[in-house]
């Protein structure tokens, strides 16, 4: 058997899983169409990135080392990781929320635009290969 | 101990009185006028039976044209399933005209490639043309069917439980004939009384998907009004996002990567 032929079989049964895959109901329900704009509306978590940044540093506890107190810098710096990564999923929640609201607003939308969904296909996709 | 040929005759029986059984429910429900397609694609199968039956019992009927005959009719059926696939996707997306444009583009994309690359296996040779053609003719439709069914659950569009059911059976059908005509009758010719029973079985899967769904069937399943915006609306916001997203996308990326510094 030649190897094109190979590789429609393959395409067949990968096609039998993204089926059953694409029958699964979604993780998450949709939000109520009025909710889009309200979520639009709402104060945005990107906006304390520099904070958070800021935290993350080395060198903004390190005088804690310098001045005897190593174990306090553990334990501020185990705290501020813990919040970061809080601030982490608020970040990813803010992300499916617009990917949401975008989904809502093509489907309402009586014409929408082919390279802006396919860039969001694309931001959707990289998003969740990681997790 | 049940003989191949005897199982398969059984098949065949079993097949025609589901597919009668189908027949009587779609009308009965009224289902024949909203799914007329489908509905066609039921009596052109239930024919194809007949005719097949006719064909067997003709004992002067000679090679080619007994080839040139059952191939013909399986062309047909295979165009009608298609026609059903477009209506179904037609059910599916159209109540939602932006997405139905762009759904339409790339479902077609998708079915033009798939074929495109069925038949370059043909190599000019026209039994294989007809063969392979039928053969990429199914792909393209099961790749039509997934591709539509993801493209309906990113965008949470709903999927009625009968439409669901079609695209499930003719999707099972169609990848189950990819891999049967391509792997198993070539690979294990020995066993194609087998092989061609167990095409059977799976649209006797088909049919029992399609009977279950039908005869639960609810008129309630088809009344959908979605709201509309405007396009320009849908431009101005749409465009918000995308930067949006694009700006958190790059934070995000940042955070883990400091993340997994610190780890």
């Amino acid at each position: 058997m030649s190897l094109p032929v190979i590789f429609l079989v393959l395409f067949a049964i990968l096609l039998v899983v993204l089926l059953s895959w694409a029958l699964r109901p979604p993780a998450r329900e949709p939000r109520p169409a009025l909710d889009v704009f309200e979520a639009l509306r709402q104060s945005r978590h990107s906006s304390r990135m520099s904070h958070i940044l800021q935290a993350l540093e080395p060198d903004d506890t390190e005088f804690l080392r310098s001045s005897g107190h190593a174990a306090l810098m553990q334990t501020i710096r185990r705290q501020r990781r813990a919040i970061a990564l809080s601030y982490l999923q608020q970040l990813q929640d803010e992300f499916e929320m617009l990917l949401e609201i975008s989904r809502l607003l093509a489907v309402m939308s009586p014409e929408v635009m082919a390279m802006e969904e396919l860039e969001r296909w694309k931001l959707s996709l990289r998003q969740t290969a990681p997790s | 101990m049940v003989e191949p040929l005897q199982l398969q005759t059984a098949a065949w029986a079993l097949t025609t009185a589901l597919e009668l059984s189908l027949f009587v429910q779609l009308l009965r429900r009224k289902l024949a006028r909203i799914y007329p397609f489908f509905f066609a694609y039921l009596l052109s199968a239930i024919l194809q039976s007949a005719g097949s039956a006719a064909l067997y019992r003709d004992p002067n009927i000679d090679k080619l044209t007994f080839w040139k005959i059952a191939w013909g009719m399986q062309g047909l059926v295979v165009t009608i399933r298609a026609l059903t696939l477009v209506e179904l996707n037609r059910k599916v997306l159209s109540p939602y005209i932006g997405i139905w444009a762009l759904g339409r583009r790339l479902l077609l994309g998708v079915a033009a490639v798939v074929i495109v690359y069925d038949l370059l296996l043909s190599k000019g040779q026209w039994q294989w043309l007809v063969m392979n053609g039928v053969r990429g003719l199914e792909l393209a439709m099961a790749a039509v069917i997934v591709s539509m069914l993801l493209f309906a659950r990113y965008y949470r569009i709903p999927v009625s439980p009968l439409q669901r059911a079609l695209a499930v059976g003719l999707c099972l059908y169609s990848t189950f004939y990819v891999i049967n005509y391509s792997l198993l009758e070539k690979v294990l010719r020995q066993y194609a009384v087998l092989w061609n029973f167990l095409g059977l079985f799976a649209f006797i899967a088909s049919l029992l998907v399609w009977i279950g769904a039908v005869r639960r069937y609810t008129a309630v399943e088809e009344v959908r009004v979605p709201q509309t915006i405007p396009a320009e609306l849908y431009g101005t916001i749409s465009s918000e996002v995308n930067v949006r997203l694009i700006l958190l996308n790059r934070q995000l990326m940042q955070l883990l990567h400091l993340e997994n510094r610190g780890q």
